[in-house]
């Protein structure tokens, strides 16, 4: 597959790409570690005049934890998610997660910032972010999670708007993703994720990855929780309200059977831990 | 341009092989800086500076790889079209974790596919490997 003609430019720095971006137009994308935009523009489904290129750009690649807060930078890649050991302590769902995301060779190039911008509703940042109430840092604002995903992968990013930095609160407690998948480098059927407040074992938080248009919560099964429900109840709660979509993996009987399955599990777990 | 018709095309190196075009087998698997990457899903231009390994930078003169001496060995392959790039992505692995444990191996090599050989001899290649470097390692030790 040969993709469409574009310009080429490598960014030396945020405000550079950020300029080169302007200049580019309204088409104009940035190229982080290309592991979804290289398949999009193979399969011509986008043909932007100008690529600006920020893979390289190491000063948005680290993890960084204060008292209540992981920052981490927009570039850095999955492969460092999975193997810093600060976020493996602060915030050991992030770094769980960024282990089961795509192939060893897709987790050496692709970044968080990547699969947020992308806004797949299998993205499993995605969920994380919305999960834990995270805030996305862009070179214009800070946008919570819970506004910045707007439709079937569609964002409220502007086009010559970066995204520099992901902000969730320390999270230590109980948690779990159980991302289910035909072989195993694939996107989720189905995802879980759970995560349970550290002082307050009746509190918790469910994500579904891939569940809808866009990732979710299911506000419905964490209040069925916190009143004291078995795992059962959460589950039945959880696929109660959801919407997810039929497609090659399974009709949407198979995908509410799947989420209430996963999401039994999880609960299931995450008590257990 | 792509990364892999680049070398393929442009510098004629036919080692690195295009299997599902799709970012899904590893059939195209190279380095860049030591790192395995899929050369069908990054572009020439990004390389640019960069250092590039194919399979056919991997034996020195006659002397294979220590990884392409185990798939040889064990015999780690059938048709062959998946080899190139399932090297690249295990030596890259043992450069990264040299004594790996099975779910290092699973995990580590989930971006390679083979149709041929259930990935039973593939495994054992891989340990093989990875052996052979400790022992290596172990000698040039007494030696100093
Ligand atoms: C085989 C395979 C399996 C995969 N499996 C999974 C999986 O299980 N789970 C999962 O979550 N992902 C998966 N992915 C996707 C992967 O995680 C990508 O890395 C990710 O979706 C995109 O990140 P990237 O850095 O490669 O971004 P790119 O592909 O470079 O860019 C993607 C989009 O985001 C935009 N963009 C990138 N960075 C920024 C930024 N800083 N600010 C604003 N816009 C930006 C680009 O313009 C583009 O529109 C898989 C990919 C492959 C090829
Ligand atoms: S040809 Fe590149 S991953 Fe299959
Ligand atoms: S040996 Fe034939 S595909 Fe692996």
């Amino acid at each position: 597959m040969i993709p469409p003609q574009f310009e080429y430019y490598r960014a030396q720095s945020v405000d550079d790409a950020v300029s080169a971006l302007r200049a580019g137009g309204e088409d104009a994308k940035a190229l982080a570690g290309g592991m979804s935009l290289i398949p999009v523009l193979k399969m011509r489904m986008s043909s932007p005049p100008l690529l600006v290129d920020i893979g390289a750009l190491q000063s948005l690649n680290y993890v960084r934890v204060d008292s209540d807060q992981v920052c981490v930078g927009a570039l850095t890649r999955h492969r460092d998610l999975m193997s810093s050991a600060v976020l493996r302590d602060a915030l050991p769902l992030l770094a769980d997660t960024a282990y089961d995301v795509g192939d060893a060779q897709v987790r050496a190039r692709g970044t968080i910032g990547g699969v947020l911008a992308h806004a797949d509703s299998a993205g499993d940042y995605c969920m994380v972010s919305l999960l834990l109430d995270a805030h996305i840092v862009t070179t214009d604002r800070v946008i919570a999670a819970q506004d910045f995903f707007e439709g079937f992968m569609e964002t409220c990013l502007g086009s010559d708007e970066l995204i520099t930095e992901i902000r969730f609160p320390v999270s230590r407690g109980p948690h779990t993703y159980i991302k289910f998948r035909r072989r195993r480098s694939d996107w989720a059927v189905i995802g879980v994720g759970v995560q349970r407040s550290l002082d307050d074992a009746r509190a918790c938080r469910i994500g579904l990855t891939n569940a809808g248009f866009t990732v979710s919560r299911a506000p419905e099964a964490e209040e069925v929780y916190s009143a004291g429900g078995t795992a059962d109840d959460v589950a039945a709660a959880a696929a109660a309200h959801a919407s997810p979509l039929a497609d090659l993996a399974g009709d949407v009987e198979y995908k509410k059977a799947l989420i209430a399955e996963l999401t039994r599990r999880a609960i299931t777990e995450v008590g257990a831990q | 341009m792509l990364l892999v018709h680049f070398l393929r095309d442009q510098l004629g190196m036919t080692g690195t092989h295009i299997g599902c075009d799709t970012s899904q087998c590893g059939a195209c698997t190279v380095w860049l800086d030591g790192d395995a990457v899929k050369s069908c899903t990054i572009f020439a231009v990004q390389a640019d500076g960069h250092k590039v390994t194919t399979i056919e930078g991997l034996s020195t003169g006659q002397k294979l790889h220590p990884m392409q001496q185990a798939f040889h060995d064990e015999h780690a392959l059938q048709c062959g079209y998946c080899t190139p790039g399932f090297i690249m992505s295990a030596a890259s692995l043992l450069k990264r974790i040299p004594h790996p444990t099975d779910e290092d191996l699973l995990h580590g090599l989930e971006g390679n596919i083979c149709r041929c050989t259930g990935y039973v001899n593939i495994l054992k290649a891989v340990r093989r490997a990875a052996e052979i470097a400790s022992n290596e390692t172990r000698d040039d030790e007494a030696e100093k």
